[in-house]
């Protein structure tokens, strides 16, 4: 459902990722893990249309997201790290927006918007503009309007930056019972690694802008060469640099005279 | 006061930073801009020169009105420079001080708050004075030049500047500060409709007050001498500008004995005394309204009457469209920062049309049909400036209002193409309404011949998409979705591309439409027979005219569709040309390179 075929992406003089090759099937939630500034969200961004590559293809669907843009982004449900909304409008017009421009039709609009509001618990809120909402209302209104054109593909940046823990079980539930139920693919990019290991089915690690290891977390601890205890501890080892302070010692120490 | 001293540097400097970071890499194509961007400047500074100077030379065509005519456009410069002082330190402080994003990170750092104010202040008068103070110079060094004036005249024009800006821009500080404390929390936006409202009545009053018919009225010259004793009244003695026309007067056409220093010490000493009371207002004040703004303001209910205006868009069949075009109304009504601009534009329009309707041009019979004729010709020049104003206001920043949610358009299944048509109808039908209704009742006021009045209901009607198309075009070239503020991207190099395209443009349009339409008033008042040369150069024209009006519609939008499909936020500075994809293409017959073998290997 997802393939991204030697994708890369440089600015000006920094190569942010390199020569990208995956696919993630309809049904499979495949989780992207890299330090920061390894490319995740570039490459988040790049799938989710966003953003152009370098070169490369990536194709959502059966569609390349370069030739054919309109058809591979309307499978698509895109959730960013970073709640950026039109503030002015309600919630629910933001719902009503995003239904016409995915030209949905109106009724089912409706009806989708109400329950997808109630489900994020923001029913209340519908009508109050989106700059009085908080962060966390912000990051599940945007859930909601991804979901609302019922996307075969979603990708998802940092998804639990700010949601309570009530919202992070919320939006678990959610992604397991959309890959499972309907078959949808989803592609997560985090930080945590606890969520990958509870919610991905293959994880694909990611550093310096390459792909450095990709598997189920199983595949990834037997095959690595590592002696890993955890996918944290896998994670720390595939992406440490050489140059890196020794485990236990981060601070340096303090120079004499300045005690 | 050392420690108060370095603090006040520190903060400044990310601005000084971010200055020198942008002059040393201003990014691909940024030394092009900086380039051209000087060599507009140049270009302006010679016309205003010369312009000045032609100015200066015409008034003393007139015997008796020379010096007069002179010292008080000499005072008038500086009261009205001092005017759009205060009107831009007003709009910067109050973005300076309350709305900039930084400053909550600035709040919390352990530094002093007025330390933060004093910096604030800085950069708030700096970006307020840059623009005013660059356009008004080479029209004081013109007066300098026509006068002959010593050394002494042009050595005191900075020291007497400079104070002139400090009291502009502490004044404006010291009311901003008073008012968001006065005013409910988090009511910013009740300080622009006021602005807004200010401003209208402003120039309402300027307006009446220059009563522009009286010179059109013979019988006014009658009173010639009521009227030269008017122009000799003193204007008010208390005025910093009054004091700094006093002082540089007679180092023009004054008399240089009546020279004073005593006029630069009063400035500086208004100067520092604003500044004192600038410092108190914002020891008292800064901190408490700073936190009154940072307030919510409630649970704030959308609804009403801007629902009932929305729904005339329900009409437009794609979805696509509608949706954008609704999201676009809310989001401007509903953003009261909006509200100044449709204050002035209101009374620009009015102005406008007073203008007309006083001029009663039937007191001149014989040439009456002439005037009334050509004035309605040029009318569609003065209606395309309108219209092109207007879409620099707002169809020009209206890709840019997308902001940082540029994101859920870019990821939706809408294109570029579709994005921009809406972005250009949505605006294109107010512009063009206001176009059309200031043309048809100029031409209404002017009582101008039918030919005429409905080539230039024609011509506008034709000119304003152009414009319109031209503002939108050129706003998806260079947008700003990172700005903080939408009234500042028409201020930017692509408002200043836009402002060059769209004026010469319309020179374009107007002056080669200016011949057939003439030829054929000529030739349908029996004053010169239709000729081989008319038949042939009217239609050749028109139809030049057209070709130029489609390409002007044609091809900005062209531009900006491009532009907008290869946008990257984040690759903005990205160079394609300089080869440095270095991880080569796709192959051009669409084979796909074999996967690496990367299942979980370290590599």
């Amino acid at each position: 459902m997802i393939r991204l075929i030697n994708v890369s992406k440089a600015y000006r003089r920094h190569q942010a990722v390199a020569d990208l090759t995956l696919s993630v099937p309809a049904g499979e939630i495949y989780g992207f893990l890299g330090p920061n500034g390894a490319g995740k969200t570039t490459t988040i961004r790049m799938v989710a249309g966003a953003l152009a590559p370098t070169s490369g293809r990536i194709v959502l669907g059966g569609h390349d997201l370069a030739s054919h843009p309109k058809e591979a982004k309307s499978l698509l449900g895109y959730i960013p790290d970073r709640p950026f909304l039109y503030e002015k409008l309600s919630g629910y017009e933001f719902l009503s927006f995003t239904a016409d421009l995915y030209r949905e039709p109106r009724e089912r609009a409706a009806r989708k918007s109400q329950h997808l509001l109630e489900l994020f618990e923001l029913w209340d809120w519908r009508d109050e503009l989106i700059e009085n909402y908080s962060h966390g209302m912000k990051q599940r209104l945007i859930m909601a309007g991804a979901l609302l054109p019922d996307p075969k593909v979603i990708v998802v940046d940092e998804p639990m930056v700010g949601l309570d823990p009530r919202g992070a079980k919320l939006v678990l539930d959610i992604f397991k019972d959309l890959a499972r139920l309907r078959n949808v693919a989803i592609f997560i990019s985090t930080h945590t690694m606890s969520l990958a290991s509870r919610l991905c089915d293959r994880i694909g690690i990611i550093s310096q802008g390459r792909l450095t290891a990709e598997g189920t977390e199983e595949e990834l601890k037997n095959n690595s060469g590592v002696d890993a205890q955890d996918l944290e501890d896998l994670f720390l080892e595939l992406t440490t640099k050489p140059d890196a302070p020794p485990e236990g010692r981060v601070l340096e120490d303090e120079p004499q005279g300045l005690k | 006061m050392g420690a108060e001293m370095s603090e006040y540097f520190t903060l400044l400097k990310p601005a000084r930073l971010g200055f020198k970071n942008y002059v040393k890499d201003p990014g691909p194509g940024g030394r092009v801009k900086l380039i051209s961007l000087g060599v507009f400047t140049l270009a302006l500074w010679a016309a205003l020169f010369l312009l000045s100077i032609r100015m200066l030379r015409s008034f003393y065509s007139v015997e008796g009105f020379g010096d007069i005519l002179s010292l008080k456009t000499f005072g008038l410069l500086w009261l009205s420079g001092s005017a759009l002082l205060i009107f831009s330190a007003f709009i910067t402080s109050l973005s300076s001080f309350y709305l900039a994003r930084d400053l909550s990170l600035l709040m919390a750092a352990p530094v002093d708050r007025e330390s933060v104010f004093w910096a604030r202040s800085t950069q708030s008068l700096l970006a307020s004075a840059w623009m005013p103070v660059a356009f008004l110079l080479p029209v004081f060094i013109a007066f300098g030049y026509n006068f002959k004036a010593s050394a002494l005249y042009y050595a005191l024009l900075i020291p007497t500047s400079l104070p002139l800006v400090l009291i502009a821009g502490f004044l404006s500080q010291t009311v901003v500060i008073l008012l968001v404390n006065v005013l409910p929390a988090r009511r910013t936006r009740d300080i622009f409709s006021l602005m807004g409202l200010l401003g209208f009545i402003g120039l309402y009053l300027v307006f009446r007050l220059l009563r522009p018919e009286q010179l059109v009225n013979p019988d006014s010259f009658r009173t010639v001498a009521g009227y030269l004793a008017s122009l000799q009244t003193p204007a008010s003695p208390m005025l910093p500008t009054t004091w700094a026309t006093d002082l540089l007067w007679p180092l023009l056409g004054g008399n240089p004995g009546e020279f004073k220093f005593i006029y630069l010490a009063l400035i500086w000493v208004m100067a520092i005394s604003m500044g004192i009371v600038s410092s108190y207002a914002a020891h008292f004040f800064y901190w408490a309204g700073y936190n009154k703004s940072q307030e919510g303001a409630g649970r704030q209910k959308a609804g009403g009457l801007l629902n009932l205006g929305a729904s005339l868009f329900r009409f437009i069949r794609r979805p696509e469209y509608r949706a954008l075009a609704i999201k676009d109304f809310k989001i401007f009504f509903r953003d009261h920062t909006q509200w100044s601009q449709l204050f002035l534009l209101g009374a620009l329009m009015i102005i406008y049309l007073y203008n007309f309707s006083v001029l009663n041009l039937k007191r001149y019979p014989l040439q009456a049909f002439y005037l009334e004729n050509t004035l309605a010709f040029l009318n569609v020049g003065l209606v395309g400036l309108v219209s092109a104003t207007l879409s620099l206001r707002f169809a020009f920043p209206s890709i840019s209002a997308e902001g940082y949610s540029y994101w859920i358009i870019r990821s939706s299944p809408l294109s570029a193409r579709d994005f921009i048509q809406e972005k250009l109808f949505f605006w294109m039908v107010p512009i063009l309404l206001v176009a059309l209704v200031l043309t048809y009742l100029t031409n209404l006021f002017l009582d101008a011949a039918p030919f005429m009045a409905i080539t230039a209901f024609v011509l506008t009607l034709l000119l304003t998409p152009g414009l319109c198309a031209l503002g939108v075009g050129l706003g998806s070239r260079f947008p700003r979705f990172e700005t903080e503020n939408l009234a500042q991207v028409p201020t930017g190099y692509g408002g200043l591309i836009f402002m060059v395209s769209s004026s010469l443009s319309l020179l374009l349009i107007i002056g080669l439409s200016a011949w057939p339409v003439v030829r054929y008033l000529r030739i349908h008042r029996r004053m010169t027979p239709w000729g081989l040369k008319e038949a042939i150069l009217i239609p050749l024209m028109a139809i030049l005219v057209l070709v130029l009006i489609y390409q002007l519609w044609k091809r900005p939008l062209k531009i900006g569709r491009e532009a907008l499909e290869v946008y990257d936020e984040e690759t903005r500075s990205l160079d394609r040309s300089k080869g440095e994809d270095d991880l080569g293409d796709l192959s051009p017959d669409g084979t796909l390179r074999p996967k690496r073998p990367l299942k979980a290997s370290k590599s």
